[in-house]
């Protein structure tokens, strides 16, 4: 209530004429009697909706509502009559145009009443982030896993004790509400500089008092987590709303963090890769777990954010992992960690050997093709190369000194109309994209051997790899 | 919180800092004939973090956990392991590409030196891995004091890998590299074989045997070849004039490099050294232009 203003003026229209000062009756509201805070984390939005208890008399009202200083988009505000249904009818809105920030709305009543009404409206600046602490064990095959949310304030308004739910999903908004306060500013300024040359003229020392500057107290994180508090999920639409239990004070410049849920012994599965288009030239170390009720998860999404994993070591302290930012996961939708190279597993990737052959040259003059290894090979100093097989024999080279079996999965991607030769067990990824997996256990040492025929020039017909099942030999030389 | 009972409870608070910082690094002290060394390895912690920690366990989950008391802006240092008697081999690599020229002019090949160490248990190493940092070496002298000769970062090296440090060039060790034959053999039109040779001429002139190894980039001797194919792809193999006795080493061999070992004899009695000559043949395969592709 420090700067969002509620005024109720009740006036009771007895006479015709409305602009009559001495005919209006000002009263401030009593305080909330409840407010919920509905906070989307795609954007930057929350709908507020609050109920308050107001006097309303017999005959035509008028109610003030005013956001100066507030981060309200002003074409959201609504009111609504929760009790007395159908004795009290809103009439239009009115946006004085010598007052910023502020409406009227017009209220016929046919009797005279302590109404109940509801005031919804949109505000930007309030947030909410998700953040989890991951903590493996020794072996690595499971992991502690803590979920927190942290709702932040920056409205300029202070909710007391709000219901608060926060709504996992993406929106679509025509306007940012940012943008919208922005024009409401806009316009404000305009204004105040119109009223500022008037008063110039009438009286330049109340200038001074129009500075518009208010202290803003930096944030600081209530880092108080209530583990009484329960955090309900629900989904609605393509969105999910977590509703936190009870009620939370959540004051202008303030955060604070609640704990989401709690998982003891979340089922993990480590996985090495080696994808260049999704990870780069490095054999990267990625940790799955699976959002689902056999796992110790799966009662809701989990919420895009940040993440930071450690290991519980030996020494009974802590090894930090990584942190990582961690996307959405629907449930039963596995979740994937990637938390880098481990130094412990060697990868290399060798291109052995290479030639050239099926090479067909273009004769000119008789403007025919023949292939290089036939018989009809003529000399012609004008006979260009056309067409060619280029072979290229690979090694993927591991070698685990990580002190456990690993999992390794290799995927490479190969332009052209290619053929790639391995006894290895290989399947398509893509038209252009081949996979190899492998296991390797305590202290091996393995080369993955392959051969890549690339077709150039005109003996290429196709864009796309064919996998063949044959035995490649080590080269010699 | 909530608790069923009040009283004192033992509680673990983790949370990441920045600018709190570990570096390793190593002391070596080679022995006279550089077959074993005293490997100490200390880590420097740098408290820049802006809160300081008094007797705080630090366990790097390698070498032995201590009870550190650190200030603000405090840097310590302490010797975290220490290994005796540790087998290092020596090794010699010569590489036209990588390492250049020691004289151009005298197409004299920089020689460069090499300790390998194995982190296992049957080299005194191997109960954990090797961090990675800086690699400061010291030898033994004759009057019992000890010289610097050399330092590199080495890397980190998992238990049962090998680590390979840079300590400097040899100059006992000359190799002449020239390429003696290059000859061009058309097959038709703008599709051609190209045959180079080249000579290496050695001389140890050091009391004791050495291994030398040779590497060759295909790319560079390509390049030096002025063989114009567009083309990254190399195709080759080894010509009938080569002369090494031995295959080329095929852990280390591929498609852009060909490596061989040699081992040189110590200087004769009579001071000279043994002059070896080895010779390497490549044929570049199936060579062509980029305006091959104009003709379809």
């Amino acid at each position: 209530m420090k700067n969002l203003i509620f005024l109720l003026i009740i006036l009771v229209l007895l006479c015709p004429v409305l602009t009559s000062a001495k005919n209006i009756d000002l009263s401030t509201l009593p305080d909330r009697d409840a407010v919920q805070l509905t906070i989307y984390n795609a954007e930057d939005l929350t709908l507020v909706r609050e109920t308050r208890q107001n006097s309303i008399k017999k005959g035509r009202n008028l109610l003030q509502f005013s956001w100066a200083n507030t981060r309200i988009d002003p074409t959201s505000v609504q009111l609504r009559f929760v009790s007395h249904p159908g004795q009290m009818v809103l009439g239009n809105n009115r946006y004085p145009h010598d007052k910023p920030q502020m409406l009227y709305w017009h209220i016929q009543s046919q009797t005279e009443a302590l109404a109940t009404v509801e005031i919804s409206y949109f505000t930007s600046g309030i947030s909410w982030q998700a953040d989890y602490t991951a903590i493996l064990n020794q072996s690595g095959n499971a992991m502690k896993l803590e979920s927190f949310v942290t709702v932040t304030n920056h409205s300029g308004e202070d909710y007391s004790q709000a219901e608060i739910r926060l709504v996992l999903g993406e929106i679509n908004l025509v306007e940012s509400v940012n943008a919208l306060v922005r024009e409401a500013d806009v316009r404000k300024e305009e204004l105040s500089q119109r009223r500022q040359v008037k008063k110039m003229q009438l009286a330049r020392q109340m200038l001074s008092k129009n500075s518009g500057q208010y202290y803003q107290p930096a944030p600081v994180l209530a880092d108080v987590m209530d583990s009484e508090k329960a955090i309900s999920k629900e989904s609605i639409s393509e969105y999910y709303i977590f509703s936190i239990e009870g009620r939370e004070t959540v004051k202008n410049a303030w955060s604070k963090r609640l704990r989401s849920n709690w998982a003891d012994a979340v089922a993990v599965d480590t996985v090495y890769r080696y994808r260049p288009r999704e990870y780069g030239e490095q054999l990267v170390r990625v940790l799955q777990l699976h959002n689902n009720k056999d796992l110790k998860l799966g009662e809701a999404p989990l919420p895009q954010g940040t993440i930071q994993i450690y290991q519980d070591n030996k020494e009974g302290s802590l090894s930090y992992i990584a942190g990582l930012q961690f996307n959405y996961v629907a449930i039963d939708e596995k979740a994937e960690l990637n938390t880098g190279v481990n130094p412990q597993l060697f990868f290399q990737l060798v291109n052995l050997k290479n030639w050239r052959d099926n090479i067909w040259m273009y004769y000119r003059k008789g403007k025919v093709y023949h292939c290089v290894s036939d018989d009809h090979m003529l000399v012609d100093h004008s006979a260009t190369v056309a067409g060619w097989d280029e072979h290229r024999i690979f090694v993927q080279k591991l070698k685990n000194f990580t002190g456990k079996p690993v999992k390794v999965e290799i995927r490479r991607r190969v332009t052209g109309d290619a053929v790639i030769k391995s006894s290895l067990d290989m399947k398509k990824h893509d038209f252009q994209t081949f996979e190899l997996q492998t296991v390797l256990t305590l202290g091996e040492q393995q080369a993955l051997l392959y051969e890549v025929l690339i077709k150039k020039g005109r003996n290429a017909r196709q864009n796309q790899i064919v996998l063949q099942k044959k035995p490649i030999e080590y080269p010699v030389w | 919180m909530s608790a069923s009972q009040s009283g004192s409870a033992r509680v673990r608070i983790s949370y990441a800092i920045h600018r709190l910082e570990k570096q390793y690094h190593y002391l070596a002290q080679v022995n006279a004939d550089e077959t074993a060394m005293e490997l100490f390895q200390y880590i420097c912690v740098n408290n820049q973090s802006g809160e300081q920690f008094l007797n705080a366990g630090l366990n790097t989950g390698n070498g032995r956990p201590v009870q550190l008391s650190i200030g603000l802006n405090e840097t310590q240092e302490y010797l975290n392991q220490q290994f005796s008697s540790v087998p290092v081999e020596k090794t010699l690599t010569v590489n036209a590409a990588a390492m250049g020229y020691r004289d151009r002019s005298q197409d004299k090949l920089n020689v460069l030196m090499h300790y390998q160490l194995h982190n296992d248990t049957s080299h005194k190493l191997g109960k954990s891995p090797l961090a990675a940092g800086k690699y400061r070496i010291y030898q033994q002298d004759k009057q019992g004091g000890s010289v610097f000769i050399g330092e590199d970062q080495g890397q980190y090296t998992p238990v049962d890998d090998n680590q390979k440090l840079f300590i400097g060039k040899a100059r006992d060790v000359v190799v002449r590299r020239i390429i003696e034959r290059k000859k061009r053999k058309e097959i038709s039109g703008n599709l051609y074989n190209m045959d180079v040779l080249m000579k290496y001429e050695i001389e140890n002139f050091k009391d004791t045997p050495v291994t030398l190894t040779i590497e060759e980039s295909l790319a560079y001797l390509k390049q030096e070849s002025s063989l114009y194919d567009s083309q990254s792809f190399i195709e080759w193999q080894i010509g009938k004039d080569t002369s090494f006795k031995t295959k080329p080493l095929k852990e280390e061999t591929s498609a852009d490099k060909v490596v061989y070992e040699i081992t040189l004899p110590a200087k004769s009695n009579t001071g000279k050294p043994v002059k070896v000559k080895q010779r390497l043949n490549i044929l570049f395969n199936n060579l062509f232009s980029s305006s091959i592709t104009r003709a379809r």
